[in-house]
């Protein structure tokens, strides 16, 4: 059932995404045409218009997402969703799924959109050679295998919050509040999970410590960083960096307990108006 | 017969506001009940609970032995009072969907009762009037070849012309081994298909029996005796 659901959710929700990306690549014709024109201000012109254009487009694929999730369960097209013979688990399994893809996919076509204006704008590739070697000068060119899971995980994070707003803003007690409950009850959320964050990273004894002396080394280490905000504060010259992991934990832990909530939520407490 | 769905001391609250109390009724397949009673008696919210779209309620409620899951679902065929298929897609998407997650569903004759009425599956559900789609739904619900037909308020908001057309489509197309609970407040349009009427009003049963009895030892038809149980 959930490849039926999955097939559904793809097909619905390709009628809106893409049309965006034809915007992106009609707008990275006109980029590329004025380079070969030579037009300097219709070079900027359509690069920044490009630029724009592929960020609004990292927007406009969240907000498709939240919409098609409260329209297709928790509207009268819910009546439906939630009456086919299908675990509610499996319904968010099909949504999250879908998400997901569409928001690495617009964030592809974002980095497409990014390369063209720059390469328009008359940055060539050997000036990315440089900023990478920069990189390599510091010993940081792996940081790109810490960054995309992490880039990964920012997003079934704040999917996991989205999904969980809106949930549990369709649940009997929220019914008072009308379509608002879901913006309050993600605001609530969002600012207690980053608390929550903030002092978990400061202060789990696991972290990741760069050595700035001589070779810069990364290692793990079981410092927390209030020590190191510590000696900042005090003025002392830091040897090293130390960047706590303990926020990493919280947020993989976070993202499947609200899964796991949500999940639940959608099986025993979501009444529909 | 076997007790396709079986209600103990069931009790909905929405929040300090009592619907239904400590209602207990059970019903064997191949009879049409009518679920009648004035709005906002809580015949919506006992459908709901069928379905499974209601969760939060005490008592016990077994569709064929299960409390409403996955199972239940599988062989309760639900008709909502609104219009639960998107309106965006055409009719014949509608039809793919059925036809995809439900496994009693019967496309063929599907298609032969669009036919019937005049119905094009190319047609956006949202450029279709009210009845048409009110049709539409019917159909899909009736293709379905369940053990359950819940069916809330399939004739309201249409003309009587249309109401004939409904009614003729649940009667030509229901399982007969299959039960099929109506939920009304026009019960003279659709009193001749009962076998059994239940009303309900204040949160409680006010009468269950069957039309016949009701017609013995009242002397009056359905509407009457509802008139009379629910005079203002």
């Amino acid at each position: 059932m959930l490849s039926k659901l999955l097939k559904y959710e793809f097909r619905d929700t390709a009628r809106v995404i893409p049309f965006f990306y034809l915007i992106i690549v009609a707008f990275s014709i006109m980029a590329l045409t004025a380079k070969q024109i030579g037009l300097e201000w219709f070079i900027v012109t359509s690069s920044i218009l490009l630029i724009v254009t592929g960020a609004s487009l990292i927007v406009i694929t969240f907000v498709v997402i939240v919409m098609r999730f409260y329209k297709n369960l928790y509207s009268n097209e819910g009546y439906l969703m939630f009456t086919l013979p299908v675990k509610p688990k499996q319904l968010l399994a099909s949504k999250a799924i879908v998400a997901f893809t569409w928001i690495i996919a617009s964030f592809l076509v974002f980095i497409g959109a990014l390369c063209v204006s720059l390469y328009s704008l008359g940055v060539d590739s050997s000036d990315l050679s440089s900023i990478i070697s920069e990189f390599k000068k510091y010993g940081l060119e792996k940081a790109i295998y810490i960054i995309i899971p992490l880039m990964l995980l920012s997003i079934l994070y704040f999917l996991s919050q989205i999904f969980f707003s809106i949930t549990v803003a369709n649940t009997p007690a929220f019914h008072s509040m009308g379509v608002g409950a879901g913006f309050l009850v993600f605001f609530a959320t969002y600012v207690i999970l980053q608390i929550v964050q903030s002092v978990v990273t400061v202060f789990i004894p696991l972290s990741l410590e760069i050595n700035l002396i001589g070779n810069v080394s990364v290692s793990l280490s079981n410092k927390n960083m209030f020590g190191f905000f510590v000696e900042s504060i005090k003025g002392i010259e830091p040897t090293s960096i130390t960047i706590g992991l303990g926020g990493y934990l919280f947020v993989v832990i976070m993202i499947c307990v609200l899964f796991y909530v949500t999940g639940r939520l959608m099986n025993k407490k979501v009444s529909l108006r | 017969m076997s007790k396709i769905i079986e209600i103990s001391s069931l009790q909905k609250k929405y929040g300090s506001k009592l619907v239904l109390n400590n209602i207990s009724l059970s019903f064997e397949s191949g009879t049409i009940v009518g679920l009648l009673g004035p709005n906002g008696c809580g015949k919506t919210s006992l459908l709901k609970i069928l379905t499974g779209l209601i969760n939060d309620y005490s008592g016990s409620v077994l569709i064929d032995g299960s409390i409403p899951n996955e199972y239940t679902k599988s062989i309760v065929s639900y008709l909502p009072e609104k219009t639960y298929i998107a309106e965006n897609n055409k009719a014949k998407y509608a039809l793919d969907f059925f036809e995809d997650f439900y496994a009693d569903f019967d496309r063929k004759k599907a298609e032969e009762m669009f036919k019937q009425f005049k119905l094009d599956p190319e047609q956006k559900i949202k450029s279709m009037s009210k009845g048409m789609q009110e049709k539409v739904q019917l159909i899909l619900v009736m293709s379905r070849k369940a053990k359950i037909y819940l069916l809330d308020e399939p004739l309201g908001g249409l003309d009587p012309a249309s109401r004939k057309a409904m009614l003729d489509i649940i009667l030509n197309n229901y399982s007969e081994d299959a039960i099929v609970l109506l939920s009304t407040h026009l019960i003279n349009a659709v009193e001749r298909i009962f076998d059994r009427v239940i009303m309900v009003g204040g949160t409680k049963i006010l009468v269950d029996d069957t039309v016949d009895n009701i017609r013995q030892t009242t002397g009056k038809s359905v509407e009457e005796l509802f008139e009379e149980v629910f005079k203002c």
